[in-house]
């Protein structure tokens, strides 16, 4: 009877030592952070986790005296609250004195006892062994982490209402939940006498770190909004930088099916030592057609030519889900780093139908001079082929949507990945 | 402001001059320059299943 | 004290209190019943689970002018945890459960005039007991705060009950502002009404507390 009994995590099969045995009836895993029912022989899951919890001021297991007595830290809970951001607390054991708690929040530690009696109601105060506290704050404070065992059943997302009464620095803390109420009077406690008396992780002990560490939580919301702020500025930078514009533009029809032709769009001047040219394309109505556009810009003094390209598609049709529409009738591209000089703007370009191309004579009438015919109508061999009209616009400078975004990810993956971070650290 | 606030504010100001760089060169990763990829050629047709 | 011997087993069998029918064999485990100089075996008694309580049997507590001593213990179990009850027995043949629970102790005397109250009676007729009940007792007033169904886990030491697995009951804990205590208890033989206050361990006044492996007991309590 005097032997410690050991649990088997079920999650993890980690064996771990129960040390308030006889009371403990919740356990937090300390290899996986798993919540167990060790309130019966046959240990049951609550909820499996798949992370140790880490990060408390004192690992459970450590003990030290305070007011006389030894302590053993058992259990080790982090609360939350939206008013009060996070701080974390501390179960004590000791098997001739009972419970306590340590509270450590922001940078104070409190001592917290709970009470036996309770303390009479007044309208803004209570009352409780001669001495009225008067009432502060209620908030909701919201479990998050469970390390270590407890005397009650307890769950990650646990929420209670608590609400303090202080008389100078003695605070009773009420706590209620559905089922029950509870009081515990908080004493405050000197840094070194905890630091004495547990061994406290660095990290926790010294003002400024924690003072630094209680913003933590604070400054995300800081941290998106300058992401905000600074991705507007890249989008107006983008737009300013990329000046001066200058534009060309030009009409072209296209004949369905035929062989692509060739034409020129427009002259262009880069007056800085590198711009974006950028040449949209907007084309009639079409349907179930594709434009290929090959557009080459040739320096006039090198001949040296820039080629990229740009493609229109749109399609239509019907099926089980009703019908549908896939493509636009228009065409940005974009082509960069294009060195200073003067460019002539050729387009390569040639128009399809989708399934198949409506079939299409050619004809050559003269060296100069083709005929176009669609066979497609047959009963008027002489209609007009199908042509579509595509309005092109070319201009230096420009807008990289692409670089924009990219660099939006980049701004929101920090606090968007400490976000994921905290969260992940929560479950 | 925390440190790591300060960094963050370091990293978003790198990036708007990185932005405003590349756009003063017209320099993207994401132009559709041919040597990507060249449209002419293939046949092409709806995606939509 | 008299001597019997544990009819199953031939160890000796302390006899702490004439006056309870029943006793558990420390060797093994059998329930024994005792009338009238003879002893019967009438089952066996699960083993206690491990626990740290520092009450053992003989354990002595001193509070209210009630001086008594631990004669045995019953191990409740219900849904979401399990708590120690200990009888104890004064010289002057009062009896007194100490009960067990969050580090803290509940000790209590027989008090049957609450018995008569309709709320009690009508939970002592098998009705459920109403949560927020409130009742009037020693000339305070209680509310229900705590219903539970327990089932006997194991016991040890003389006890007026027979505790074998499968021996149930229905507890009711009452509480007030001050910290006082009614506990009222349903099961095959009846129902019995407890009253008292809670109270920390130094606040019994205990001697001949149980001896924790790796912990020292403090000097008030030693």
């Amino acid at each position: 009877m005097t032997q410690p009994r050991a649990v088997i995590c079920p999650s993890c099969g980690g064996s771990i030592e129960i040390r308030a045995a006889g009371y403990t009836v919740t356990l937090g895993c300390r290899y996986c952070g798993s919540v167990l029912d060790v309130a019966h022989e046959d240990v049951r899951l609550i909820k499996a986790y798949r992370r140790a919890v880490k990060n408390f001021a004192i690992a459970p297991g450590a003990r030290g005296t305070l007011f006389d007595v030894e302590w053993e830290v058992i259990g080790a809970l982090r609360r939350r609250s939206a008013e009060s951001g996070d701080w974390q607390e501390f179960l004590l054991f000791n098997p001739y004195s009972g419970y306590r708690w340590l509270v450590l929040a922001g940078a104070e530690w409190q001592f917290g006892t709970m009470l036996l009696d309770r303390p009479e109601n007044g309208p803004r105060s209570v009352s409780w062994r001669g001495g009225d506290y008067l009432r502060g704050d209620s908030e909701t404070a919201t479990t998050v982490t469970v390390l270590g065992e407890f005397y009650w059943k307890i769950a990650r997302g646990d929420e209670a209402r608590a609400t303090a009464y202080t008389r100078g620095a003695e605070v009773l803390s009420c706590e209620s939940t559905a089922d029950e109420t509870n009081w515990t009077q908080l004493i405050p406690l000197d840094d070194s006498a905890v630091s004495a008396a547990f061994a406290v992780e660095r990290k926790f002990v010294g003002a400024p770190q924690r003072r630094a560490r209680r913003n933590d939580t604070d400054d995300l919301p800081m941290m998106f909004l300058f992401a905000l702020i600074a991705l507007l500025a890249v989008g107006l930078v983008q737009e300013l930088v990329s000046r001066p514009r200058v534009c060309t533009e030009s009409t072209s029809e296209i004949i369905v099916g035929a062989p692509s032709f060739t034409t020129r769009i427009g002259t262009l001047e880069v007056r800085r030592a590198y711009q974006f040219v950028t040449i949209s394309a907007v084309s009639s109505n079409i349907n179930n057609r594709w434009i290929d556009l090959d557009y080459s810009l040739v320096n006039r003094q090198t001949q040296q030519s820039i080629d990229a390209y740009g493609l229109i598609e749109y399609y239509t049709g019907t099926d089980s889900d009703g019908p549908w529409t896939e493509g636009s009738t228009g065409a940005e591209t974009l082509i960069a780093s294009v060195p200073r000089g003067t460019y002539d703007i050729y387009l390569d370009g040639g128009a399809h139908g989708w399934p198949n191309d409506p079939s299409v004579t050619v004809k050559q009438v003269k060296p100069d001079e083709w005929t176009v015919q669609t066979s497609a109508d047959a009963e008027n061999p002489w209609a007009p082929p199908e042509k579509v009209t595509v309005w092109f616009t070319a201009c230096t400078g420009g807008f990289s949507w692409g670089m924009f975004w990219l660099i939006g990810f980049l701004l929101f993956a920090v606090p968007g990945a400490m976000l994921w971070w905290r969260h992940r650290e929560d479950d | 402001m925390t440190l790591r606030l300060k960094l963050f504010t370091a990293w978003c100001l790198f990036l708007v001059a990185t932005s405003g760089v590349a756009s003063y060169y017209g320099w993207s990763l994401f132009a559709d320059s041919a040597s990507t990829s060249s449209s002419s050629g293939g046949a092409r047709g709806p995606t939509h299943k | 004290m008299e001597s019997l011997t544990c009819p199953s087993c031939g160890a000796a069998l302390p006899v702490r209190d004439p006056g309870l029918p029943y006793s558990t064999c420390a060797y093994c485990q059998t329930l024994v019943r005792r009338a009238e100089g003879t002893v019967e075996a009438v089952g066996t008694v699960a083993v206690l689970p491990a626990d740290v309580s520092p009450i053992q049997i003989s354990t002595t507590v001193n509070r209210d002018g009630i001086a008594a001593t631990v004669v045995g213990r019953v191990r409740w179990g219900w849904s979401d945890g399990s708590w120690n009850e200990w009888f104890l027995r004064a010289a002057d043949g009062r009896v007194f459960w100490l009960g067990e629970a969050m580090g803290m102790y509940m000790l209590t005397c027989e008090y049957p005039a609450v018995l008569d109250v309709p709320g009690i009676r009508n939970f002592a007729e098998g009705n459920p007991m109403a949560r927020d009940c409130t009742v009037k007792a020693g000339g305070k007033w209680f509310t229900a705060t705590d219903i539970k169904d327990a089932a006997c886990l194991g016991s040890e030491g003389d006890l007026p009950f027979p505790t074998l697995p499968g021996w149930t009951m229905t507890n009711v804990d009452f509480r007030n502002a001050a910290g006082d205590a009614l506990s009222v208890q349903r099961d095959a033989q009846g129902t019995t009404a407890w009253l008292g206050a809670w109270s920390d361990l130094a606040g019994l006044a205990p001697g001949n507390l149980r001896q924790i492996e790796g912990w020292t007991m403090p000097r008030a309590l030693a």
